[in-house]
């Protein structure tokens, strides 16, 4: 019960701070604008290339690149979200007080990375739609997109399913901003870029060097990512299953590695950075 | 003496090193008290004399490096989840709230997060708030509560989980004085009518002097005395001599040569062009004495005057300076 109720306050808490400096719907709009340009730069740009060397534009590679990119900034936009709460938290001096209560810190990171997981998929999911309008009719072609009830539950599925894989990554990078006292701010965006590369995001993940394709076609990310395309763009129903179980079992792995370093990081109780003073 | 049922933090040979680039600093320096349930304790002593690295250790944020804390009997490194439920911290120098949430949302979060039942968490903190002066603005979000409210809101927070013990690392600093008045009430209240023992971390000598039952006067890491206020003010002996010097004096040493003069603090008053010379002394001929060795060395007693001693004269006592003085010479 305790921990249900921390998970539920971090969770309210996390929406309130996030949506509560503005109205929710303006916060909810203004949000909606970085996932949507991302799409529509990157469609663009793809666009762009295949025009000027004189190929034919193909509906099903951009509605790749729309998903990608749209799915990416939502698994980039709440991913982090630990690591910046925890450094926030530090910053406002809120942390060591969340670190203080009987309950670990480790509900607070969920809540707050879940609070995160609910904004930013009605903010990616609006971007999506709303690229796909505004490409459909700048482009002047028809984006092969399957949108049913089946479809559309199977995102769902995908969504829910990469939660674990998220909150592993969150607790992973968060249990660096628990001992550091510097760079945790900008951790995030650096990860973020790798992730970009490696997730499959914008190209196949088997266009890049052996290994390191291999490793990546394994992340729960890409499989979310495939998954979800295999949804929304080519409707097939096995290779979905194997990706959403890739992801799940990645996600569940992941997790857990993540978890235990995270509670590794009481070392930063013995060096005394919960608090930032370093005496 | 504080019988061993009753005893709520018990510290024993506590250390403290960090280390720094340069070379390790030790904040903390084989400390040992005890606290009896119920107390207001008073740390107290200048600023970097290792009174919130005390408070960090007892509050579990930070691990000793040596030596033993107990707080409620639980043992604040190997206990810490035990020692986190009976107890709360609370910082004046912090501004421990998220900014676009209203108070007493603030509030409630931290209540949820000790998994206090949505009723009794309402309720608490309507009392604590009422208590606290609080309740007019408990729906204002926490960036725009004035310093004082916010403090308030801070101390509410430090009691919502209904903690057995409290740490509070100078809890009303920079606050006015009707806003500090009211804390130090709330906090007699909190010790006396509901048993919380609570561990104040303070170098405001009027406040240790209003509230606390006893005082540990702490510098550069170790305990120097330790008793009730009074009792630390008898020790002294002859009332503090006090002088107005002109022109202010760049060097006190001579008053050190005075026999029966314990220490002396001083600061300068540059409009009036003086300075004012606090000298604790043993009895009336070392006072004499001090102010023969000013005349002696070129400076003019514009006035002078004997007071009763106070705790910063108890501190000048035993370590032969102020606690400016201290500071300036940089703590641990």
């Amino acid at each position: 019960m305790i921990s249900f109720r921390s998970l539920f306050a971090s969770t309210w808490m996390g929406i309130q701070h996030d949506l509560a400096w503005t109205t929710p719907s303006l916060a909810i709009a203004l949000r909606t604008v970085a996932p949507f340009a991302s799409a529509m730069t990157v469609s663009i740009i793809y666009w762009f290339g295949v025009t000027q060397s004189g190929m034919a534009l193909d509906p099903t590679r951009l509605a790749y690149i729309l998903v990608g990119s749209t799915l990416y900034a939502h698994v980039a936009s709440y991913a982090w979200v630990p690591t910046i709460a925890i450094a926030e938290g530090k910053n406002l001096s809120v942390f060591p007080h969340i670190y203080l209560t009987a309950r670990s810190t480790a509900l607070y990171v969920a809540g707050r990375a879940l609070s995160a997981f609910a904004i930013s998929t009605t903010t990616s999911l609006a971007a999506l739609a709303a690229a796909y309008f505004a490409l459909g009719s700048f482009l002047h072609t028809s984006i092969v997109l399957i949108v049913t009830p089946a479809s559309l539950f199977m995102l769902a599925v995908a969504l829910l399913v990469n939660i674990p894989a998220a909150l592993g990554l969150g607790y992973f990078l968060g249990a660096y901003s628990l001992y550091a006292s510097k760079f945790e701010w900008s951790l995030p965006g650096y990860i973020a870029g790798l992730l970009m590369v490696f997730s499959g995001a914008l190209f196949p993940t088997s266009i890049l060097p052996w290994p390191v394709s291999v490793g990546a076609s394994y992340l729960p990310f890409t499989q979310f990512i495939a998954a979800s395309r295999d949804a929304l763009i080519y409707g097939r129903v096995g290779d979905y299953l194997w990706s959403i179980g890739l992801s799940a079992l990645g996600g569940v792995v992941l997790l857990s590695v993540s978890v235990w370093v995270y509670f590794a990081a009481e070392k930063a109780r013995k060096d005394g950075v919960i608090d930032r003073r370093l005496a | 003496m504080i019988s061993a049922d009753h005893v709520s933090v018990e510290v024993e040979g506590l250390r403290r090193q960090f280390k720094t680039k340069s070379a390790p600093v030790v904040a903390l320096d084989g400390v040992s008290l005890k606290v009896g349930e119920g107390e207001i304790f008073g740390v107290l002593g200048p600023n970097g004399a290792g009174k919130t690295t005390m408070i960090r250790i007892l509050s579990t944020l930070l691990m000793p490096s040596g030596g033993s804390a107990k707080v409620m009997g639980f043992d604040v490194e190997h206990e810490a989840e035990k020692v986190r439920r009976v107890i709360n911290m609370a910082s004046g120098a912090e501004k421990a709230g998220y900014d676009f949430i209203s108070a007493k949302r603030n509030l409630w979060f931290f209540s949820q997060l000790y998994g206090i039942p949505g009723e009794v968490a309402e309720k608490r903190i309507g009392d604590l708030s009422e208590r606290l002066g609080l309740t007019k603005y408990l729906d204002r979000k926490f960036y725009a509560l004035s310093t004082g409210y916010r403090q308030r809101a801070t101390i509410a927070r430090a009691f919502v989980n209904d903690p057995r013990v409290v740490f509070l690392d100078e809890p009303t600093i920079g606050l006015d004085v009707m806003t500090a008045r009211s804390i130090r009430e709330f906090l007699q209240t909190e010790a006396k009518t509901h048993g919380r023992t609570i561990m104040l971390a303070t170098h405001n000598m009027a406040e240790v002097e209003a509230i606390c039952d006893r005082v540990a006067i702490i510098d550069k890491g170790k305990i120097i005395a330790e008793g009730t206020p009074e009792d630390l003010k008898r020790s002294l002996g002859a009332p503090a001599l006090v002088m107005e010097v002109s022109p202010p004096p760049k060097d006190l040493e001579m008053l050190r040569q005075v026999a029966g003069v314990k220490g002396f603090t001083s600061s300068a008053d540059e409009e009036r062009g003086l300075s004012t010379v606090q000298v604790v002394v043993e009895n009336d001929s070392a006072a004499n004495g001090a102010s023969a060795a000013m005349a002696t060395a070129g400076y003019r007693v514009v006035a002078s005057w004997r007071k009763e001693a106070t705790l910063e004269e108890v501190f000048v006592a035993l370590v032969g300076s102020g606690f400016k003085e201290r500071e300036e010479e940089g703590g641990p």
